[in-house]
């Protein structure tokens, strides 16, 4: 309740969104060049596909992870629910991440990524909407 | 000109019944006594003057110089005491009253924050953890947490409790400067609070809130 009298709710939900794009983009990055330089045999054939795919999952993850923990705050059985909720719902964003990711390893040409990075894009607009929509109610209890 | 308004307020919480009918409208130097028995909705309707909680029906309006202040908005205009408001522990009283300053965004000098905690008596013990705090200590904070940004409109829930004889008396000083300065909403059941509002809501007659619809 301290923070609903201190701070306006957009401004709470870009702050909690900023903190988990900082965690998630340190953490991506550091499981990156764990990744190639202790995985044998872990080539990236297309870096700028890589790093665009990186940098849309982590905003996808982290917008999508943001509003999903805020209506968990508010729900009374907190464990179980967070499996539950997130998995349909980062489904597609994972899936897509996966595919994306698979082309950048094999080499392919940045043209073969597009329609992966548009789901991506759209994505995070929906989310992002919708979280600009919701949070205020979810906030208010 | 200062007008803050409540039109038809109801609140059910799983579909029962806390209260409903609340209407009231104040301008600058009245008060106003919240009264009803324990579970009658008195901290509800705080929270939900405050905004932090929404009624179920009914709309409140605050105007400041013939602006409508929107809801979102009514944070910057109001202090609230509370026996639900948490206060961090890991700080410092000053730290804390520090960090709300810097995210409300305004700045008062160090000397500001520091009459501040000298008024409710915690200046000795600026520096010790929040977490070593007595209760009372506690609520005392909480009173500079809600005066930090010059609130022309105060609400308190159960004002004088865990507070000590000198606690109290400063609590009432603070009680009358704002009826000067503002609007003051109070919500208890101790007569001396009551007397130093004009006027009064019984919760136990607006409705026959707690009962099963
Ligand atoms: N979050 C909540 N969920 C369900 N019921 C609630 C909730 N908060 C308060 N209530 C109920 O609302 C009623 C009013 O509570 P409250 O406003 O704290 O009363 P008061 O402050 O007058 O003692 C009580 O019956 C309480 O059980
Ligand atoms: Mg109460």
């Amino acid at each position: 309740m301290t923070l609903h009298l201190i701070a306006r709710p957009l401004t709470i939900y870009f702050g909690k969104l900023l903190f988990n794009l900082i965690l998630l983009g340190a953490l991506n990055i550091f499981t990156v060049i764990l990744y190639l330089l202790f995985v044998t045999g872990f080539t990236v054939g297309n870096y700028l596909i890589f790093s665009v795919t990186i940098l849309l999952g982590t905003l996808g993850l982290a917008s999508a992870s943001t509003i999903i923990a805020a209506i968990i705050a508010k729900a009374n059985t907190k464990g179980t629910l967070y499996p539950v909720l997130s998995f349909p719902i980062l489904l597609p964003l994972l899936l897509t991440v996966i595919n994306a990711t698979k082309l950048s390893v094999e080499g392919a040409v940045f043209g073969d990524a597009v329609g992966e990075f548009q789901v991506l894009i759209s994505y995070l607009v929906v989310i992002t909407a919708i979280s600009y929509l919701l949070f205020e109610s979810i906030w208010k209890e | 000109m200062l007008v803050f308004t409540a039109d038809h307020i109801a609140k059910t919480f799983n579909r029962r019944k806390i209260f409903a009918e609340i209407s009231f409208s104040l301008e600058k130097s009245d008060s106003l006594a919240i009264t009803g028995r324990n579970g009658s909705g008195k901290s509800t309707l705080l929270k939900i003057l405050a905004n932090v909680l929404s009624p179920t029906k009914g709309e409140i309006e605050m105007k400041i110089d013939g602006k409508i202040v929107k809801p979102v908005d009514f944070f910057t205009h109001l202090g609230l005491v509370s026996p639900y408001l948490q206060l961090y522990d890991e700080f410092t009283g000053w730290e804390n009253l520090d960090i709300f300053m810097k995210v409300r965004g305004i700045n008062a000098s160090d000397e500001c924050l520091g009459e501040l905690l000298k008024r409710v008596n915690l200046w000795e013990r600026k520096n010790d953890y929040v977490r070593t705090y007595s209760s009372g200590m506690k609520q005392r904070l909480k009173y500079a947490f809600a005066l930090i940004h010059k609130p022309p409109i105060l609400l308190l829930d159960e004002p004088t409790s865990n507070l000590d004889a000198e606690g109290i008396s400063t609590v009432y000083q603070i009680m009358e400067e704002q009826k000067k300065a503002g609007i003051l909403i109070v919500a208890t059941n101790d007569s001396e609070d009551i007397k130093k509002c004009e006027q009064a809501i019984d919760l136990n007659l607006q409705s026959n809130g707690g009962s099963k619809k």
